[in-house]
């Protein structure tokens, strides 16, 4: 299986018959998700998963992932740097377009509103470190779960009818972003600000807003009151919050966040070893560069209870891909030996959680493996083995549920 | 891109791991951690008060700060709950709590999966190069604690043994 992963596979129903037989022998990690860290509770949230209390860093529990649209009270939350705006005042805020422009600008917050055409995407917004405690070395960093993701319709302004106000200059080569947030370390180290960069040239721009409303609501100060640079298919590093510079570059982002922090490999398996890594010849691409690999997770049955044998339920999940959206979902009963197709819910856009599901009814008491695998509008399929990456970055294992069946009599 | 705020920031984080370290579990004890935001007023660039964090004694679950009933233009959330996990005790901890805890809480370092001894090397090697300011000589005892009481034996943390996932 793993020569195919990350192909473009026109049909996955190809893919799968060279597998043989379709077992694998493969001892996946466990991908229970019901974590068992504290749960925390701060302003205009509901108790999540409280991975760090300073910087801030939430997990959304996973039966928040039974609605498509994730509540913004249950929306994680992930910063770097611990100065996280408390308060802000919107008649002294103003977003900056500076750098590299004809026009230098300044937009107050009603300008945004009131002087740009609106519109809406629903958009998946995952961390690139999300499920990194699947990683095996274990790596360090924020040990997420799955949680470390959720699917919301952000509204607001295109970024690039902003960029056209301020009219860059041709030789610009990438445009960088900075929100409110800041850290306590010295001015010039990282530790002080984080900020990301995009490729002027990359298509994504055309696509990406500064968004002023998550669901229908205001932003949650925790996702970047009042406005958040929105990056529809790419992982969250880049969706910087409480947005407030924008600066056109003539030169390359050499800053540590582009440049050491946020590199998966080159490869499309986004894989590697630490013998590779040892010996330096790992090449690397900024996680933001790219779309978010395809995944797809079970949202019922969670085991937190156990099956009856012979009760019909239904196997319930989310997929979603940076690449065109969901093509198919598959899912195994019988720890990958034979797969069904799944059906899919409504489409409510490419870059959006896509809801499955499938009736089951187990025959057997005992132990069940469950699998759910993933093929995106590209052909993409999820990987059936286990990657590595220094950072444990872009994890997109096939996930294994593992459920108990009961007895009736 | 400059960022205009916190000329002070780097004593605050000092006198932030001083208050953990006598940290009394009783009452919330609202820290200002910002040392610049000593005033409700906001900055040219809108940001009125930032880094701003509160006790959370119970360790889980607390009140937060109820939400601001006026019109003004400030939107604002209250203090940001505080729930340091203390560290294990040790030759170290002191300077481990001093320095690590300029940037971010000490839950953070527990938090990690136990590592091999040559990563917690590499963690400390990179907070220096984010900036934490970690004089040299003292380098060494902050590795040694990490290695001592939060690393493995890097035999333990081979990929030709797969990891037991404990089942739920």
């Amino acid at each position: 299986m793993t020569g195919l992963l990350g192909t473009a596979l026109p049909w996955p129903r190809e893919a799968h018959a060279q597998n043989g037989k379709g077992a694998s022998d493969l001892v996946l990690p466990d991908t229970h998700w019901n974590a068992a860290v504290p749960t925390g509770l701060v302003p205009q949230k509901l108790p999540l998963l409280r991975l760090s209390d300073r910087p801030i860093v939430l997990e959304t529990p996973r039966p928040f992932f039974e609605s498509l649209l994730t509540p913004n009270a249950a929306f994680f939350v992930r910063y770097h740097l611990d100065v996280i705006p408390n308060a802000i005042d919107l008649s002294q805020w103003r977003l900056s377009v500076r750098g590299n422009v004809s026009r230098p600008l300044e937009f107050s917050f009603s300008q945004i509103l009131s002087e740009f055409e609106p519109l809406s995407v629903v958009a998946v917004n995952q961390c690139t470190g999300n499920s990194r405690s699947r990683f095996f070395p274990r790596v360090p960093g924020t040990q997420w779960g799955n949680g470390g993701m959720g699917n919301a319709r952000w509204t607001g302004v295109r970024l690039m009818d902003l960029l056209d106000r301020a009219g860059l200059h041709s030789h610009t080569v990438a445009l960088r972003f900075q929100g409110l947030d800041s850290g306590r370390g010295a001015e010039g180290t990282p530790s002080h600000s984080y900020s990301k960069s995009l490729d002027v040239r990359d298509p994504i721009l055309q696509d990406c807003l500064i968004a002023y409303q998550m669901n229908g609501e205001p932003l949650p100060m925790l996702n970047g009151f009042p406005v958040r640079l929105i990056v529809p298919g790419r992982f969250s590093t880049c969706w910087i919050k409480h947005l407030s510079w924008i600066e056109a570059l003539t030169e390359p982002d050499q800053s540590h966040w582009m440049k050491n922090a946020y590199r998966i490999p080159k490869n499309p398996h986004r894989s590697t070893t630490p013998e590779e890594v040892a010996a330096g010849k790992l090449s690397t691409v900024p996680a933001s560069d790219v779309p978010m690999p395809v995944r797809s997770f079970f949202v019922q049955p969670d085991v937190s209870s156990k099956l009856v044998v012979h009760l019909p339920i239904e196997i319930k999940g989310i997929a979603f891909s940076g690449s065109g959206g969901i093509r198919q979902v598959e899912v195994s009963t019988d720890g990958g030996r034979s797969w069904r197709v799944a059906r899919l819910d409504s489409d409510l856009g490419p870059y959006s959680f896509r809801g499955w599901r499938l009736p089951w009814t187990p025959q057997r008491p005992g132990q069940v493996e469950l699998r759910c695998r993933a093929t995106d509008g590209k052909g993409n399929v999820q990987a059936t083995e286990p990657i590595w990456n220094p950072g444990g970055y872009a994890w997109n294992v096939v996930e294994t549920q593992t459920v108990f069946v009961g007895e009736s009599a | 891109m400059e960022c205009r705020r916190n000329p002070d920031r780097f004593r605050g984080g000092v006198r932030v791991s001083q208050r953990f370290s006598r940290a009394i579990a009783a009452t919330v004890v609202f820290l200002t951690l910002d040392a610049a935001g000593d005033s409700a007023l906001a900055g040219p660039d809108g940001l009125s008060e930032a880094g701003v964090y509160a006790l959370d004694s119970s360790g889980l679950i607390a009140p937060v700060s109820p939400y601001p009933g006026n019109a003004t233009s400030t939107y604002s959330v209250g203090a940001y709950p505080l729930a340091p996990t203390p560290l294990v005790r040790g030759s170290g901890q002191e300077l481990v709590e001093s320095y690590c805890s300029i940037c971010h809480s000490v839950t953070l370092i527990g938090a990690q999966p136990r590592l091999p001894p040559e990563i917690w090397k590499k963690e400390v090697d990179k907070m220096i190069h984010l900036g934490a300011p970690i004089p040299t000589e003292m380098v060494g005892q902050i590795v040694d604690y990490l290695q001592k009481h939060y690393g493995s034996p890097q035999e333990g943390n081979s990929p030709s043994v797969p990891a037991p996932k404990p089942n739920p």
